[in-house]
């Protein structure tokens, strides 16, 4: 693989991780900050992804995999706890969830 | 050469869904442009050979992960006069920050690849023969040397879902 195909991909991923950086400190509501942080970490698969395939060997692809398996399982459990909040709050802003503040 | 042009129209295709999904107001169409992001990711994926991760990346988060974001926006019944719109000021310092941070996440990986042994002698593993990441070498590597955390990852979804099914129902006196 030419080095500037490495180099692209990873600048993709560099811009989608600071999109949802940046989103998941300017957004005030804790299914919208969630969406980052999915985006977040479908920039970390494709960094994992690119070095595989520079070095065309399948273990970064298998880190993808279980990274997959990860965040489906953390959107479950934060979807939970999301409906959970929304029960108890009726509304999904996080400034006012200070229960757990030390 | 022809590779990198597509590269750079479905990952702009991708950045631009995550730019949607950051600004827009109304929820819906947010998740509903996280799901482009996925899809141009997923094509991203085929054109780096990773043929079964890509396939794996729609099925798996734009058909399930972002479905069930969907399903909780509807369940909550969030509107989009429910969201606070994003905080005040010129649009430049929001773009500025996306650069600042592009640049500095950018160094970082840039870093990594600065320590990168040379490809062409480093690796005895013919190039063509296997694509790295079509199903056989996965499955080899998957079910060999990843065999006990793959097997981790079951119990892992398990607990998952146990503890989800836990955390939403209604609260039961004993």
């Amino acid at each position: 693989m030419k080095v500037e195909l490495l180099y692209a991909v990873l600048t993709l991923s560099a811009g989608l991780f600071s999109l949802g950086l940046l989103g998941l400190l300017l957004r005030r509501n804790l299914l919208l900050a969630f969406l980052s942080i999915e985006l977040m970490l479908n920039a970390a698969n494709l960094n994992f992804l690119a070095f595989s395939r520079y070095h065309n060997e399948p273990t970064g692809a298998i880190f993808v995999l279980f990274g997959i398996c990860l965040a489906a399982m953390e959107a479950v459990i934060g979807l939970g706890l999301v409906v959970r909040i929304f029960r108890i709050h009726q509304n999904l802003g996080y400034t006012h969830l200070s229960a757990l503040r030390w | 050469m022809l590779t990198l042009i597509a590269l750079g129209l479905l990952g702009g295709m991708a950045l631009l869904g995550g730019v949607l999904a950051v600004l827009l107001r109304d929820p819906v169409y947010a998740v509903l442009s996280l799901v482009k992001t996925m899809v141009g990711l997923a094509a991203v994926y085929f054109i780096l050979g990773a043929e079964y991760i890509g396939a794996i990346q729609i099925i798996v988060y734009a058909g399930a992960i972002l479905v069930t974001f969907l399903f909780v926006v509807m369940l909550v019944n969030l509107m989009p006069e429910d969201i606070p719109p994003l905080p005040r000021g010129p649009k430049l310092y929001g773009a500025l920050g996306v650069a600042i941070l592009w640049m500095l996440t950018l160094t970082i990986s840039l870093r990594a690849v600065l320590d990168l042994p040379d490809p062409e002698e480093s690796h005895a593993m013919p190039t063509n023969q296997y694509l790295f990441g079509t199903l056989p070498p996965i499955g080899k590597v998957l079910f060999s040397a990843y065999a006990f955390p793959f097997e981790l990852l079951s119990i892992t979804l398990v607990i998952g879902m146990i503890g989800a099914s836990v955390l939403v129902q209604k609260r039961v006196e004993v």
